[in-house]
Order: structure tokens, then sequence, then C-alpha cells
């Protein structure tokens, strides 16, 4: 009798390639828990020494190690879950004013321009707005930290537009002008667990982008070059 | 008094560097910061530091594993107490199998991420000690040595 071992290797290379992701998912979860001890440390040696102001440093580690982990389920939950679309009517434009509106306060932190423009002509569509704000969001946290890993002395910017792209469709189009990719990173950067972050990335923010916007029948288009930035569309049917 | 020990630690996250600077000032040590591989070694060089702490696996091209083959095949500073840092013990394995001289260039110690503070602590003296009794061996194993980071200079780690 003979055994087909076909399945058998793909469930093989199926389980590899589970094993590398949960490897690199824990190593950006353990930098997290690094920070998240490290934090709440500082925040008992200030404590110690009624040093209040070294206590609220601590705090604001805790906080922003809270953040990223919230994200980082987020972006699990997105990716891994295949629940279906709940399709709703919103104003494109609202979505992007929203997401920016989220990431004021980090950007000015960082130093970094933070603008968007709508084109009031957009009308409203039908989209599932909570994974578009994930996109949006995974979207313009990219862009942040493009410009924050440029060594470039020069200032930097992200803009998110809100525009038609042509007769039929429109877009959401987040540019910066950060470090930019060469084309091999470009190849790779919507596989899962594909990151150029090290202890920062869990290679699923733009993973989770690919999926949204497949779902919705959209396509995605980037123009990147090292050096001079990237700009990612997110293109959609109108109607 | 006794003279504190200097610390440099190189990571990519601010929020190691400035957690674990606070740590250890709080327990003695003078410390520095980098949060690259090419600013970790011209620190060092500048400082002459009695340990390094060194995340291995930094998003920069120049990474700690790199730092680590660097400070290693240079004359002065070959013998720095390296401890490395990561959040992958697997990946470590990993790589530890594809660099033919990994051994040589290796951290004194690794620790893993979230990194056991007391751990920390008493592995500083340890790797300071192990460093020294790596500069008393005899002249011609040293010889040696050097002779094996000559030929491995043009190899990189993947």
């Amino acid at each position: 009798m003979a055994i087909n071992v076909t399945r058998i290797k793909k469930s093989h290379k199926e389980l590899t390639t589970l094993g590398q992701s949960i490897a690199l998912l824990s190593h950006g979860i353990k930098n997290i828990l690094e920070g998240l001890q490290g934090g709440a440390y500082v925040v008992e040696e200030g404590f110690k020494d009624g040093d209040t102001e070294l206590a609220r440093k601590g705090w604001n580690v805790v906080n922003k190690n809270i953040t990223d982990i919230t994200d980082v389920v987020q972006n699990v939950l997105y990716s891994s879950k295949n629940r279906p679309l709940k399709y709703e009517r919103v104003a494109p434009g609202q979505l992007a004013r929203d997401a920016v509106g989220l990431f004021q306060e980090k950007a000015a932190a960082m130093n970094i321009r933070l603008s968007q423009q709508s084109n009031s002509a957009v009308p409203e569509v039908d989209l599932d707005a909570a994974s578009i704000r994930r996109v949006l969001h995974n979207l313009i946290w990219n862009a942040l930290e493009a410009c924050h890993r440029d060594q470039e002395a020069k200032p930097h910017w992200v803009n998110v537009q809100t525009d038609f792209y042509d007769a039929d469709h429109f877009m959401f189009a987040v540019a910066d002008n950060g470090i930019g990719m060469d084309p091999a990173t470009q190849r790779n950067i919507f596989e899962e667990f594909f990151s150029t972050k090290g202890s920062g990335g869990t290679g699923l923010g733009l993973a989770v982008v690919d999926k949204v916007v497949n779902k919705h029948g959209g396509k995605i288009e980037v123009i990147s070059a090292p050096g001079e930035g990237s700009t990612f569309k997110i293109i959609f049917k109108l109607g | 008094m006794e003279k504190s020990l200097r610390i440099v630690i190189v990571d990519d996250n601010p929020d190691f560097l400035f957690t674990m600077e606070t740590f250890l000032q709080r327990n003695g040590f003078e410390v520095s910061t980098a949060n690259d591989g090419k600013k970790g070694l011209e620190l060092i060089r500048r400082e002459r530091p009695d340990a390094v702490l060194l995340d291995v696996m930094m998003e920069t091209l120049f990474s700690g594993f790199e730092l680590c083959k660097q400070l290693r095949s240079d004359h002065d500073l070959q013998h720095t107490p390296i401890i490395g840092i990561s959040g992958m013990g697997d990946e470590l394995n990993i790589q530890h199998d594809q660099w033919p001289d990994y051994d040589y260039f290796r951290p004194d110690a690794f620790l893993e991420k979230p990194v056991d503070k007391q751990k920390l602590l008493s592995l500083i003296p340890e790797v300071i000690q192990k460093a020294k009794q790596r500069q008393s061996r005899p002249k011609w194993e040293k010889e040696k040595e050097e002779e094996w980071a000559q030929k491995a200079s043009h190899l990189r780690p993947k």
C-alpha cells in the first residue's frame, strides 16, 4: 500500500511556519513585557523616594506598552479571525479624520507633522468601519515609524489624503517622507510576520491591511524609495 | 571608596534604555546608553566600560551581533565583557548554527527579555571575571585567536 505523503509534508510545513510565527510574535510580546516590568519598576522606585517626576516617567512607559499590547492583540484578532464584514454607511473623510486625530499627540511627541485632507465630494460608502479604522491605524503608525527611523536630519511629515482615485473608485493615501523601502523589502511587506522593525514589530500590521482591503474587494498601491519615503494607497469602489 | 563600575547599554528600544539605566544607576553603576550598534561602538570606544549590555537583535543593519563581532575583532576592545539580551532564545540557536565563528564572537552570557534583574546583577561581576580570565591566557593562545579572527573577519553574520 502506498502512502501519499504530500499532505503530511504540507501539514509539516504549515506547522513549521506556525512555530516560527509564534516565535516572532512572542518576541514582540516579550519586548512589551520588558517595558511593562521596567516601567513598573521605575514607578515603584519613584514612590519609594517620593520622586513623583520619576514615577510619572515610569508610568508613561507602562502606558505606552499597554497601548502597544492592545495594538498587537487587535492585529492578532484581525489577522486570525475570519469575521464577516459588517458593512455600514460611512463618510471616508470622517474615518480618516478620526484616525489622524488619534495620532496627533504621538506625532507631536515624535516631532513629525501629521496632516490630512479629504475631498468633501467623496460620497458616503458602505464599508466595515471597524476594520478600515484598523487599516488606517496600521498605515499611519507605520508612516510615523518610517519617519522616526530615518536618520536624515530633515523635517518629517505624514499626510493622509482621502480623494477620488478614478471615476469609479476612491482612495485613502497615506504618505510619509521617512526611511522608504528598497524593492526587496517591498516584495515582503504584506507577508504575515515579516518585519523590519526589530524589537518594535510583530509583522502583522500590513498583513492585516492586505487582508481587510482584499475582503472589501479593494486594492493596494505602494510607491516607495529608500531615503525618499513611502505612499500607500488603498483603493475601494464607490457606492 | 571603590570606584563604581561603568556599563554601556545598547538597545533600540528607548523604554528598555530608560528603565535599565534607572535600575543600574540605582544599584551603583555608572551608565551610558546608545540606541543603535554604530553609536554603541563609538560609545564603547570612548567610555571603555567595564561591561556591555547588548540587545543582539536590533532593527538596524548594524545589529547587536555585528557589534559583538566588531568588539571581538578590535585589539583594544576584544576583552570587553558582553551580556547579550534578546527576546528570542530560539532564534539565537538558529543564528548560532549558521555562524561558523559564533563561539569566538559570542557574548559572554545571554539574558532573555523580560530581563531578570537580580540575575543581571549577579551576572555582571561574573562576566567581568570571565573576561579577565580570557585576557590572562597564554600569549600563544591569544595570538592564535587573533589569527582566527583575522581569517574570519571577512565572514559576516546573516
